[in-house]
């Protein structure tokens, strides 16, 4: 279980490095877009189509890009004051039962996600001469990778039960 | 029984599950259950629909342009600002951390971000000048919340986004309601300062110093009147002024301050990306959510049970008000909003409040409660800026979070307060 770990989360970090590179560089592009679309307005009084859902596409795969490492490094937050008056153990059984839920939710966000870009390819952007499956694909990233460090976080979970410490994974 | 999903969601909140999961699973779990399972794929795309919106994106970019802002040295130049002003009256730094945040409002829209870039820096100052870490801590935490409330501000795009209300018009009634709670929390500040004599920062500046000082913050503090007066004026949209916002705090970092490098720009895109993603996708799963609301009736059955506890219009408001300080202990302030907004909001204009009014309370209400335990926000941002446990930091800040309950009070049963600047801008009736 220890390797298995080991190589998830050699996995995800590696997923990391590229994805969120990709986010940002989306990120920057988004805001060339719109200020490009109100310098074409002022400027040269000419209102473009396309920059507005090019940059809402890219929003949404910027953030489907960096979901899963954000989840990753704990910026999805939580209480967590409860965990200060549990016993360990129990504490520990109930992080290991959180993950499995979130693990079997994120399996079924991302079956529907590929069902939602399947869909897709019946619809065309209006703007962009697309179909509309190329931005609706981000959404089975944004599950896929997710669940993915979803498993990661089950099997740290599932370690610290059996050796009674946190993994070095 | 749809309604479960309710305490559901609370009762997985409480055991740790993070608020995007808990706002997924309460509500598709009772779908489930009830053999709904054909609502299942509409709440999945309506996380997508939640997401998928042009003035939303307001968020990233003003996320970015106060990220580029902090790292550019901006930050520094508005605290050296109000440092030379406020810095040799008793309690100086307490009142340079308050006013440097309603400065820093002006330029930002997340209480997060005001307390990692004030935090960062002013809290081992005013460790270094004698003051108790958690008290720094939390003047820090309370003084951030003025960020969202002073415009720009990611809690009024995301109640403009959910109500249809204009983002313009909640923009220039949010400006006096942040100044007032500044003006109230240093007043709570100098009144600390006397009972537990805090120190002085630093001799009184000469008027030459402060000229200098506010000559640096000069070409920082343009940001707000360009966006503002680009939205008020009607030049550009919010989506639009948060772009110019982020062309402006780059050229400033990068070719003014030069405290910026392109080297630098990688980190702040990447901390920029990261937290609009997690603000944009609790705005789609608290969408979802609020789907099964309005399936669920729930939503009704909420709106009578208000409409039945009172006929005065003041008391429902005093009333509102607490269940919103509550909600804002346990729930981020976006989720809260796109959730009760459309419950609670058409109940309060029915009684005559205006939609713009009810707009305001609501979003002071719930941006207080991003710093009251357990759940606030900014309080885990000031702990892990500072080292100091929640715990602390909590106790500390009761003496302002009742300052700013009266603030709430304030603008609630004066709506003039709030209301003076969209209708002298004829933005509101």
């Amino acid at each position: 279980m220890t390797i298995l770990c080991q190589w998830i989360s050699w996995f995800n970090q590696r997923l990391g490095q590229i994805t969120v590179p990709l986010a940002c560089v989306l990120l920057a592009l988004m805001v060339v877009v719109i200020l490009l679309q109100v310098v074409m307005r002022y400027v040269f009084n000419n209102a473009l189509p396309w920059p507005e859902e090019m940059a809402r596409a890219m929003m949404i795969w910027m953030t489907a890009l960096v979901a899963g490492p954000a989840f990753r490094s704990s910026h999805f937050v939580a209480i967590t004051f409860i965990e200060d008056y549990l016993p360990t153990l129990i504490h520990t059984v109930l992080r290991i039962l959180l993950a499995g839920l979130v693990v079997l939710v994120l399996l079924m966000l991302t079956e529907l996600a590929v069902e939602f870009f399947q869909r897709g390819f019946r619809s065309r952007a209006a703007s962009m001469n697309i179909p509309r499956a190329w931005i609706y694909l981000s959404m089975t990233i944004c599950y896929g990778t997710m669940l993915i460090v979803g498993v990661e976080l089950l099997l740290k979970e599932c370690i610290t039960l059996i050796k009674g410490e946190k993994p070095s994974c | 029984m749809l309604t479960l999903f309710l305490p559901l969601f609370l009762v997985l909140l409480l055991i740790g599950l993070p608020v995007f999961f808990a706002l997924l699973i309460a509500p598709g779990g009772m779908l489930l259950l009830l053999d709904m399972d054909r609502d299942i794929p509409l709440l999945f795309r309506n996380i997508y629909n939640g997401m998928d919106s042009f003035p939303l994106m307001a968020i990233p970019f003003f996320m970015l342009a106060g990220e580029v802002m902090n790292r550019g040295g901006i930050t520094l130049s508005l605290v050296n600002f109000s440092q030379t002003l406020l810095g040799h009256i008793r309690g100086g730094l307490a009142h340079v951390n308050i006013f440097s945040s309603m400065l820093f409002a002006g330029l930002s829209g997340s209480a997060v971000a005001d307390t990692s870039a004030l935090g960062s820096m002013l809290i081992p100052a005013m460790e270094k000048n004698g003051y108790s870490r958690r008290f720094a801590a939390a003047i820090t935490a309370a003084s951030s919340v003025i960020g969202p409330i002073i415009p720009p501000s990611g809690i009024m795009i995301i109640y403009a986004y959910t109500m249809e209300v204009s983002v313009a018009a909640m923009f220039a009634a949010g400006i006096v309601p942040g100044v007032l709670v500044g003006v109230a929390l240093m007043l709570q500040t100098s009144l600390m300062a006397k009972k537990y004599n805090f120190p002085v920062a630093r001799e009184k500046a000469s008027w030459r110093e402060r000229g200098q000082a506010a000559r640096s913050a000069t070409l920082p503090l343009l940001t707000p009147v360009i966006i503002l007066g680009g939205i008020l004026g009607g030049v550009f949209t919010p989506t639009e002024a948060s772009a110019v916002a982020v062309a402006y705090a780059l050229v400033l970092s990068l070719f003014v301050t030069r405290d910026m490098t392109i080297a630098d720009l990688p980190g702040v895109f990447r901390r920029a990306a990261i937290s609009s993603a997690t603000v944009l996708l609790l705005v789609g799963a608290a969408i979802a959510f609020k789907t099964v609301v309005s399936l669920s009736g729930v939503a009704q059955q909420l709106a009578d049970w208000v409409l039945h506890l009172s006929d005065s219009k003041y008391i429902l408001l005093f009333l509102i008000n607490i269940l919103l300080f509550i909600v804002g202990m346990f729930l981020d302030a976006g989720p809260a909003i796109i959730i009760l907004g459309p419950i609670l909001a058409p109940v309060f204009i029915g009684l005559g409040v205006d939609p713009v009014h009810f707009a305001i309370i609501m979003s002071i209400n719930l941006t207080v409660g991003l710093a009251t335990p357990p759940m606030g926000l900014v309080l885990f941002v000031a702990s892990s800026v500072s080292g100091e446990r929640i715990e602390s930091i909590s106790r500390a800040i009761l003496p302002f979070l009742a300052v700013e309950v009266v603030v709430i009070f304030l603008v609630t049963f004066f709506e003039e307060i709030a209301l003076t600047v969209p209708r002298w801008l004829d933005l509101v009736r």
